[in-house]
């Protein structure tokens, strides 16, 4: 009878267990992961030397490379203009907004002051995803993080972040919209390069 | 005893089960994924930012044609005063840089954050009538009696509300309620984008909303002279923007156009509060 009770009591740790596992959620894991990676580097005070700007920049851009799909942030801010662009064009595309994005993750570090981000919930519907998380600022205030993420094959990456309901992408899409209807594809490619140049 | 026990691991299980199968649900619905097939490897080639071997590479934006999405009209706010407001426009970034910036920094270097923060939540306790009637206007009755909960709690225990003790200690975070959302929530549109010379981005609804909130916003009733009135509404403004130094500059240095960078955050911020 005793047996029995623990017998029980086993198969109830190993399903409290099991269902713990399963609720933390791939897509968390891997942008929790990248994101603990992340503040590991800026918190580094090694890499505060001027002499080490180049390897924390580097750092953190393989870090944020690891979660961010930038093909399909490229793809969706474009809309259905991506479709007009030559396949050199789309890789060119990719490769300046991308610089872009990420001096943005690399600036948005250096205000860096020992926020905590929490990791809310996560919902999957087939292979796209949304995983809420929320982080308090300095102000004292909670800033809603809600990342957008898609899983092409056995991995998720991140193709849209909205914070405090603005999404990154849908931000990006109306500027280069207005700009491909006033000045068309070469003048929007004029300028992120620009903007990139500016901001290295 | 046997039976009790059993019982109990029963109930037990069956909780854990329902637990685990609505978390499991998520892997559920994963396997039952469409024929993506094609679509697999070429992301990842993309992702890991290479320029993929030649021979798969002809497949990389085979998707596209997958992608509804990018078809979707995309949503924003009409705008047919945007010549006026892009100066206007001009005109705030000037304001911002050159006379509110430097004010908020000077105030910062003075006050420290914790007493900027207490002046902030100060202001916000005092608008409670905004966001109460609000909350009403909305239907939303549990958030008027949040709101009523909160204004006490922090009116007495927060010390004339210097401290949000509400959201800190009894987790009953503020319902940002106004006009313009009310407006908004019984199915009226935005109108159209105005940028507002001093006050900044807003839309027509939201502009009439302010004006209608204006009328709840105790601060207004103070008998006082006008130039008292203005100096409340420069600290409430000056110490607001020393809690907010940065936000500003980061979003037009991401910007190719700031301008319309500006006009979709907003619209943005304000349907997805809308929604809420």
């Amino acid at each position: 009878m005793k047996n029995r009770f623990i017998r029980h009591l086993t198969a109830i740790f190993i399903l409290l267990f099991f269902s713990l596992t399963i609720k933390a959620g791939e897509a968390t894991d891997r942008i929790k992961a990248a994101t603990d990676k992340l503040i590991e580097i800026v918190a580094n005070h090694d890499l505060d030397a001027p002499e080490m700007a180049e390897k924390r920049a580097k750092m953190i851009r393989e870090t944020v490379d690891e979660v961010f799909d930038w093909s399909e942030f490229s793809k969706r801010a474009l809309g259905k203009n991506w479709r007009a662009l030559s396949k050199e064009q789309k890789n060119e595309f990719i490769f300046y907004f991308s610089q872009l994005l990420e001096r943005t993750y690399m600036d948005k570090t250096r205000n860096y002051s020992g926020e905590k981000m929490i990791f809310l919930d996560e919902k999957i519907d087939g292979k796209y995803g949304t995983v809420g998380s929320k982080i308090t600022l300095s102000s004292g205030k909670d800033a809603a993080i809600e990342y957008r993420v898609i899983k092409p094959g056995n991995k998720w990456f991140i193709y849209d972040v909205y914070v405090e309901g603005i999404s990154l992408v849908s931000n990006y899409r109306s500027q280069f919209s207005t700009i491909l209807t006033k000045s068309g594809y070469d003048e929007l490619l004029k300028r992120l390069k620009a903007k990139v140049d500016e901001q290295s | 005893m046997k039976k009790l026990s059993t019982i109990i691991s029963g109930i037990i299980m069956l909780m854990l089960l329902s637990g685990s199968i609505s978390a499991g649900s998520n892997t559920a619905i994963n396997t039952a994924e469409s024929s993506a097939a094609d679509y697999v490897d070429n992301s990842i080639l993309l992702a890991q930012a290479d320029t993929a071997a030649s021979g798969t590479e002809d497949d990389i934006y085979l998707e596209d044609e997958m992608m509804d999405d990018l078809d979707e009209p995309h949503e924003s706010i009409a705008d047919p005063l945007e010549p006026i407001n892009r100066a206007f426009y001009h005109f705030n970034d000037k304001l911002y840089f050159w006379v509110l910036k430097p004010a908020a920094k000077g105030y910062s270097a003075v006050v420290p954050e914790p007493a900027r923060r207490g002046v902030k939540n100060f202001f916000n306790n005092i608008s409670f009538p905004v966001r109460f009637v609000n909350c009403i206007f909305q239907g939303k009755f549990e958030g008027a009696g949040y709101e009523v909960g909160r204004f006490v709690i922090n009116s007495t225990l927060g010390i004339a509300g210097f401290m949000d003790r509400a959201t800190s200690q009894f987790e009953m975070p503020e319902y940002d309620e106004d006009l313009g959302q009310t407006l908004g929530s019984y199915g009226i549109g935005h109108g159209f984008f105005l940028n507002l010379p001093l006050l900044g981005p807003s839309s027509l609804t939201d502009t009439i909303g302010s004006a209608g909130d204006a009328f709840l916003e105790p601060m207004n009733y103070l008998d006082m002279k006008t130039k008292y009135d203005l100096s409340i509404k420069a600290v409430e403004t000056v110490n607001k923007t020393s809690l907010r130094i940065g936000e500003y500059e980061d979003l037009k240095k991401s910007a190719l156009d700031p301008y319309v960078a500006y006009r979709d955050a907003y619209y943005q911020y304000r349907q997805s509060q809308i929604k809420k």
